[in-house]
């Protein structure tokens, strides 16, 4: 009799430790948020968020071989909440899902959000604090609605965050808009305490557009960069992986458009100080191939000094750009966006120690000389 | 019952000094030191780990003068039975600090990451019950617990964030040694609670069978303890530099979030992470939890450590329980790491020495007279 009473309990007992565990959800129950979208709302409450996922139920069907046909591949909701987090938990009343955002793959923020100083803040420390939240989750800033990005389906890729995912995988090829995550960004928020770059996307019609970035200065929107300048910047701050470099060399009529297609950079900075003002120097050495010419040229390649003009005028072209970039941020927005200030404190920690204080007064005074060295490695298939 | 034999080897002392010291300061150590040093964590880290070094051989030292007695039954002889009651009486307060405060971090992070909505009680008592059951059966099957988990530990925690090596910027490490002597000291006392674990010495040499080679142990010990600690610290500090590491809560885990593998079909690795780390502290709480019930036992003069094993798990869990939120538990870690462990590792040997050495020369000129 004891000894069937003990084999009762144990029984009890082990059957309340199998049960199995508190949290589990089957995986057609999760949305697996793909891409964020934050606005500002114009009601009384603060944000418009917005939540793209794609359709579970449709891609196992599509992977299993019967076509999923008219069901959508992808959902998108928006909630109207007053924080980041209440949106996530609130939406959960209107779709059967629970919202999972570990596999989100970007947050495109408004531009309304980015003009409030105080409310991107709220969402920067939303995003910071966040448990689930990747930090390889690239964000983006959008002259247009957040909302408006997301709601729309994109014939190429339905799944607007995969979309984006993969825009940012070639960004090699063009190099006109920085391929920064968001570990970058915040790390470069909480550096300079307010001042990043962040990657710009438009909607067109049927596709989006990723190009330039947004200038954020002290955690408001400061302006936007366009192709050049967003090239002229990267330079400067060595992201430049890859991209072209379009030259006009004078032809026999005229002129002749070459494309320079950059395979390698090489950053060298140096600082001097000089009666009190400080030389911040950087010398570029770029290499690449040219990948156009002209055909009735053919064979003047390896003759006289064609590449010697090319390089000088890439060179010259390169100059130019990071000019550009310079003039913006020194001279326009006065806020120390190329690491000088960066590179001081690390190099130079002396000198730091006296243009600590006023960085903000003396940075716009900086002298910054750019050097540009360029190299044409190849010439195509064609002498 | 037949009582197996309690004792361990060299190779599984130093084993079971790693386990323990590697334990919840993984978790924060980077944010801590690059609070007061800056840049030069690593270098804080070293001069923390040398420090560490240094008081564990004193302790070892100490303790190999009375091959045959733990703390308890020495210190009597050093400084008056009622003051090493006291001390020892604090001693196991100690240990059992640092299980609930363990246990507690323990559940907070495993709650947050893997078990939203699984009460933060349950994941504490489980994690009681599994090590009383493992304590119970004495250090020995302890120290093998131990010599499994190790490489467990280790070899994919080194592994998983080799991916990250190409986001590391050097240049986050300059500029080199440019602060006060004073911060970097309170950066060097700010690791304490990483190291902390090194004074279960006090208690085990004479349960140690080839005590001459346990010299080489500790040193084995704590420099790999060293050597795994900047390595963190080098990936963190590195990757986020650290003007944003210090104001983070747990850096590594965030660090975890931010590894990109290049050709891997998974995405998140912060599960993996999360099941590694278990056995990590769990490894520590068993380790605390031994010598706590162990220094009471003494205490009390029992044969058997073994009655007291389940009795601690309700004290345990309530202390664990004690701190309203994760902001207190690591107040209250700071406390205990700032005072408690400084008087453990650094006054409490210096002071043991001095009195040996003084009772021994006292010793010799009474046989001379």
């Amino acid at each position: 009799m004891k000894k069937k009473l003990k084999i009762v309990i144990l029984w009890v007992l082990i059957s309340m430790i199998l049960t199995g565990c508190w949290d589990k959800i089957e995986i057609e129950d999760r949305a697996f948020v793909m891409a964020i979208g934050i606005d500002l709302s114009s009601s009384n409450k603060r944000y418009v968020v917005t939540f793209q996922f794609p359709n579970a139920a449709q891609i196992a069907k599509g992977t299993s071989g019967g076509g999923g046909g008219s069901e959508k591949p992808s959902f998108a909701v928006s909630e109207v909440a007053d924080t980041i987090f209440s949106a996530s938990r609130h939406i959960s009343t209107r779709i059967d899902k629970a919202l999972y955002l570990g596999h989100t793959q970007a947050i495109i923020f408004g531009k309304d959000v980015v003009e409030n100083r105080d409310r991107f803040q709220e969402v920067l420390d939303s995003l910071d604090r966040s448990y689930e939240l990747s930090r390889k989750v690239y964000l983006l800033v959008t002259p247009q609605k957040a909302q408006d990005i997301l709601l729309k389906k994109y014939e190429m890729e339905p799944n607007t965050g995969a979309y984006i995912r993969d825009i940012f995988k070639h960004y090699n090829r063009t190099s006109i808009f920085p391929k920064i995550d968001y570990n970058k960004i915040t790390k470069s928020f909480h550096e300079t305490n307010g001042n990043a770059i962040i990657p710009k996307i438009i909607a067109g019609k049927n596709e989006i557009k990723i190009a330039g970035s947004a200038i954020i200065k002290d955690y408001k929107l400061a302006g936007w960069m366009e192709d050049d300048e967003n090239m002229g910047y990267m330079w400067l701050t060595e992201l430049v992986k890859g991209g072209d470099v379009t030259i006009t060399v004078p032809g026999d009529e005229e002129d002749i458009k070459v494309p320079f297609n950059i395979s390698n950079v090489i950053r060298r900075r140096s600082v001097k100080e000089k009666n009190g003002k400080i030389i911040y120097r950087v010398k570029l050495d770029v290499e690449g191939d040219v990948t156009e010419y002209t055909f009735e040229k053919h064979g003047e390649m390896m003759k006289g000094d064609l590449l010697n003009v090319i390089e000088r005028k890439t060179s010259d072209e390169i100059k130019k750009m990071t000019q550009k970039a310079i003039n913006r941020f020194q001279k326009e927005l006065k806020v120390d966006m190329l690491g000088i200030g960066d590179y001081i404190e690390k190099y130079h920690p002396s000198l730091w120690e006296k243009v600590r204080k006023d960085w903000g007064k003396i940075f716009p005074e900086v002298e910054i000389k750019v050097d540009v060295t360029s190299h044409v490695r190849r010439i195509g298939l064609f002498r | 019952m037949i009582k197996n034999n309690d004792k361990i080897s060299a190779n599984q002392v130093s084993i079971l000094l790693f386990t323990t010291m590697v334990g919840a300061g993984i978790l924060s150590l980077p944010a801590d030191v690059s609070k007061e040093v800056g840049p030069n964590g690593l270098i804080a880290v070293f001069a923390g780990g040398i420090a560490s070094l240094f008081f564990a051989r004193m302790i070892l030292y100490l303790s190999s003068k009375f091959p045959t007695e733990t703390f308890v039954e020495y210190s009597a002889k050093l400084v008056t039975k009622p003051i090493s009651i006291l001390i020892s009486i604090v001693l196991v307060f100690y240990f059992t600090i640092f299980v609930s405060l363990d246990v507690r971090i323990f559940g907070e992070v495993l709650k947050i990451y893997l078990l939203p909505s699984t009460p933060i009680e349950t994941i504490i008592i489980t994690m009681l019950f599994a090590s009383a059951y493992l304590v119970r059966y004495g250090l020995e099957p302890i120290a093998r617990m131990s010599e499994i988990l190790f490489p467990i530990i280790v070899i994919p925690l080194v592994l998983l964030f080799l991916p990250a090596m190409s986001d590391i910027d050097l240049s986050n490490f300059l500029p080199f040694m440019r602060i006060s002597l004073v911060k970097f000291f309170k950066g060097m006392l700010f690791t304490t609670y990483s190291f902390v674990g090194f004074e279960i010495l006090y208690l085990l040499f004479p349960y140690v069978i080839d005590t001459k080679r346990l010299k080489k142990g500790v040193n084995a010990a704590i420099i790999s303890t060293m050597l795994f600690y900047m390595y963190i610290t080098f990936f963190v500090i590195g990757i986020f530099g650290y003007k944003e590491t210090k104001e983070q809560l747990w850096p590594f885990l965030t660090l975890i979030k931010s590894i990109n593998f290049p050709v891997f079909f998974i995405e998140n690795v912060e599960g993996i992470v999360m099941g590694i780390w278990t056995f990590t502290i769990f490894s520590s709480i068993y380790s605390f939890y031994y010598f706590a019930v162990l220094t009471f036992s003494k205490l009390l003069k029992t044969r058997e450590h073994s009655y007291f094993v389940l009795p601690a798990v309700p004290i345990m869990y309530l202390m664990a329980l004690i701190p309203d939120s994760i902001v207190t538990v690591y107040k209250y870690a700071g406390y205990v790491s700032q005072y408690m462990s400084v008087f453990f590792i650094a006054i409490l040997p210096i002071l043991l020495f001095i009195l040996l050495k003084v009772k021994r020369s006292g010793d010799s000129d009474e046989e001379k007279t």
